[in-house]
């Protein structure tokens, strides 16, 4: 089992470091301003505060402008194909001083600061280096979170299907080698980490469900809620699950029925109210108030309230999904965000969700999809007496969690900046479900499960070969 | 499953990544010399006969095709006429036909003939020979390296259009590579260079080769 989870590590962070190296610096979503915060908490040891966080601000400090100008960046065209410009931008990066600037944080100011505080390793490590070097090591460092994404899916995978070993490592290859995962945990960007940090919890529930609850595991899933919440507001979509998952495991104990009450209540409130009252901590600490640490995805003005209209909202976050109805004012006028956006996002849109590989990729990966859903719903059909609902349910609520969140965060943004804010990668917290999906599905295809795991591995394979080769066109091609 | 049946699998499956993998370098297709990199988040109107000449464009021998981004306002676009000159003189032109290109931002390709040697400060004049059509580039504060815009409303007072130059011939990604890996190189960490195209092209399939096996091997314990 151990060689089968190294395996799948070592292969999700070399598809990670293949990204960090094809893809031009500055490239992955708000790179520029990612780098500028451990620009700044590298150099000085401070977090820096929220002094620009206007979405799309860029106040970066003399270095970093040098290697942003000599790419030169721009969201929709590629880096400079001249030697000569490429050898002053070093030049020129060298020369800069090194002094940081608060706002070169911009709006990843409004994160919490733990993935940058661990990316400041690799950037003190090569600090006497240019900074396109720093940048490289900061990249390789951060696809190593990927690694651990993809160790947490296998055992997640591991505890759903203990009785059928052969399928851990098809599930979590499947995270492994996913083009979008593999894109951003490849660049500066603290979705990495989180996503790390949401497989793990996403293995602590099963492990309780499994195994019943005791303080380690309870340990274990705060743990790995503490590390999502100082990573990104958004993982707060994690907590009512991992509530819940604490209540139904104080449960099952054998416990007189009171205690047991009171175990559940209590086990359930620390685990969702103590990395929610660490948040607002963090938050009070790095802002001054509770209202802004980032959420789902670019993270809030600083001090602009945003009116609610409920049932536009609600509509918003219906639409963001599903089909809309009668009644409903159309939220996306002309296209199906479940289509456009999360589905042939999934498939491949790189860049500043620019660049998306063609139309029909995306109708293969549909027929893939369709494919392993019907042999999940196969599975969930034959083995329904099997089934802990109960984990199912947790699963459910972990899923309509985030899918909310992101929704919300989605109709706030919207309104407050008038831009598009949907990005497939904000659903990415749920990797551990997508790996569990191809998992099942495999199981569930009987005898033919071992061949179909193959096809399916070589298909995911094939998918991070073609969209590397996708980005490596768009820029240089 | 016998472990056998699993290796023809995972065989079946490499060759058919190779097959598709080969295919896909193998096919011709027109690949860029150069890209001025302004980004498309204004239009240019351009009402019939309205020319738009986008100076300072540093343009390669050998190119010969201008790529550019329009917003279709008729039923019909173009057609438009494209120029490449420098010093007075006209070294390439070539037209954009007319055609129905539907809604939103639609690229347009006109074939220009092979510029002859390197052009460092060209410029590239569009004419509309059709009905009403929007040029998409990017918005600037200063009149310097800004496109000249026909006499009409327009969004923005100055503005970069966005142009691509493509190669005069198709060519394979395979022939095209060295020349991918020249650039690859560039702008990134200090020590890269055509070789780090190279070694990550190489890691890539080794990786997806090296998986599709592992997995044969994992699942048939």
């Amino acid at each position: 089992m151990k060689r089968a989870l190294w395996a799948c590590v070592a292969v999700a962070v070399v598809s990670g470091w293949i990204w960090s190296v094809t893809t031009p610096w500055f490239q992955v979503p708000d790179e520029i301003v990612h780098i500028g915060y451990v620009h700044y908490f590298g150099e000085t040891g401070k977090i820096p505060g929220p002094v620009n966080t206007r979405v799309g601000a860029v106040d970066p400090s003399p270095e970093l402008a040098a290697a942003i100008h000599g790419v030169p960046f721009s969201y929709q065209a590629p880096p400079t194909w001249d030697a000569h410009a490429s050898d002053a931008a070093h030049a020129a990066a060298a020369d800069a001083p090194h002094a940081p600037r608060e706002a070169e944080a911009g709006a990843a100011a409004n994160n919490p600061p733990l993935y940058y505080v661990l990316e400041a390793i690799p950037y003190r490590i090569a600090h006497g280096a240019n900074l396109f070097d720093r940048i490289l090591l900061m990249r390789l460092f951060s696809s190593l979170f990927l690694g651990v994404t993809t160790a947490f899916t296998f055992l997640f995978v591991r505890e759903l299907l203990p009785g059928s070993p052969w399928t851990w490592p098809v599930g979590a290859l499947a995270v492994a080698l996913q083009p979008i995962a593999g894109f951003t945990s490849g660049g500066v960007n603290p979705d990495a980490l989180l996503w790390a940090a949401c497989a793990a919890a996403f293995y602590a529930i099963a492990r309780i469900f499994r195994h019943g609850l005791d303080v380690r595991r309870v340990l274990g899933l705060l743990a790995a809620l503490v590390v999502a919440i100082l990573t990104k507001g958004a993982s707060l979509a994690l907590l009512p699950a991992a509530g819940l998952a604490v209540a139904l495991g104080a449960w099952r104990l054998p416990l007189p029925r009171a205690r047991r009450a009171a175990v559940a209540l209590g086990g359930a409130a620390a685990v969702a109210l103590l990395p929610l009252l660490g948040w607002i901590a963090i938050t009070h600490a790095t802002h001054g108030s509770a209202g802004g640490a980032g959420g789902a995805g670019p993270p809030a003005t600083g001090g602009v309230k945003v009116g609610s209209e409920l049932h536009k909202e609600l509509g918003y976050v219906w639409q963001l999904y599903l089909p809309r109805l009668p009644f409903m004012n159309d939220q996306f006028a002309g296209y199906s965000p479940l289509w456009l956006i999360w589905f042939q996002g999934f498939v491949g849109r790189f860049g500043y969700f620019f660049y998306t590989v063609p139309e029909w990729v995306s109708r293969i990966g549909a027929g893939v999809a369709v494919g392993v859903i019907a042999l999940v719903a196969r599975a969930l059909w034959r083995w329904s007496e099997r089934i802990r609902l109960s984990e199912l349910g947790v699963y459910l609520v972990m899923a309509a969690s985030v899918l909310v969140v992101v929704g919300v965060a989605g109709f706030q943004f919207r309104q407050r900046e008038n831009l598009p804010f949907e990005q497939t990668r904000y659903l990415f917290l749920l990797l551990p479900l997508y790996g569990a999906l191809v998992a099942v599905a495999v199981r569930a295809a009987g005898r033919y499960g071992r061949a179909l795991a193959v096809v399916l591995v070589a298909l995911f394979a094939a998918h991070q070969v073609f969209a590397v080769l996708f980005n490596v066109a768009v820029y240089y091609g | 499953m016998r472990r056998r049946t699993l290796y023809v699998v995972a065989a079946v499956a490499t060759a058919a990544l190779l097959i598709a993998l080969g295919i896909d370098l193998l096919l011709p297709g027109y690949h860029r010399t150069a890209a001025n990199g302004h980004i498309r988040s204004t239009v240019v109107n351009v009402p019939r006969g309205g020319r738009v000449c986008q100076p300072a464009q540093p343009v390669p021998a050998g190119t010969g095709r201008v790529r550019f981004f329009v917003q279709e306002l008729a039923p019909v676009t173009g057609p438009l006429d494209v120029s490449i000159s420098a010093g007075g003189r006209v070294f390439a032109d070539g037209r954009v036909a007319a055609a129905r290109l539907g809604p939103g931002q639609r690229q347009v390709t006109a074939s220009v003939g092979r510029v002859p040697r390197s052009l460092p400060d060209a410029t590239v004049c569009i004419v509309n020979r059709g009905a009403r059509v929007q040029i998409l580039g990017e918005p600037t504060q200063f009149g310097t390296g800004a496109a000249q815009l026909p006499a009409v409303p327009q969004p923005s007072q100055f503005v970069l259009v966005n142009l691509d130059f493509q190669l005069a011939h198709e060519e394979s990604w395979l022939t095209f590579a060295p020349t991918v890996a020249d650039r690859y190189g560039l702008v990134k960490a200090t020590f890269f260079g055509a070789w780090t195209f190279w070694l990550a092209m190489a890691a890539l399939l080794m990786v997806a080769i090296g998986t599709i096996w592992w997995t044969a091997r994992a699942v048939a314990r």
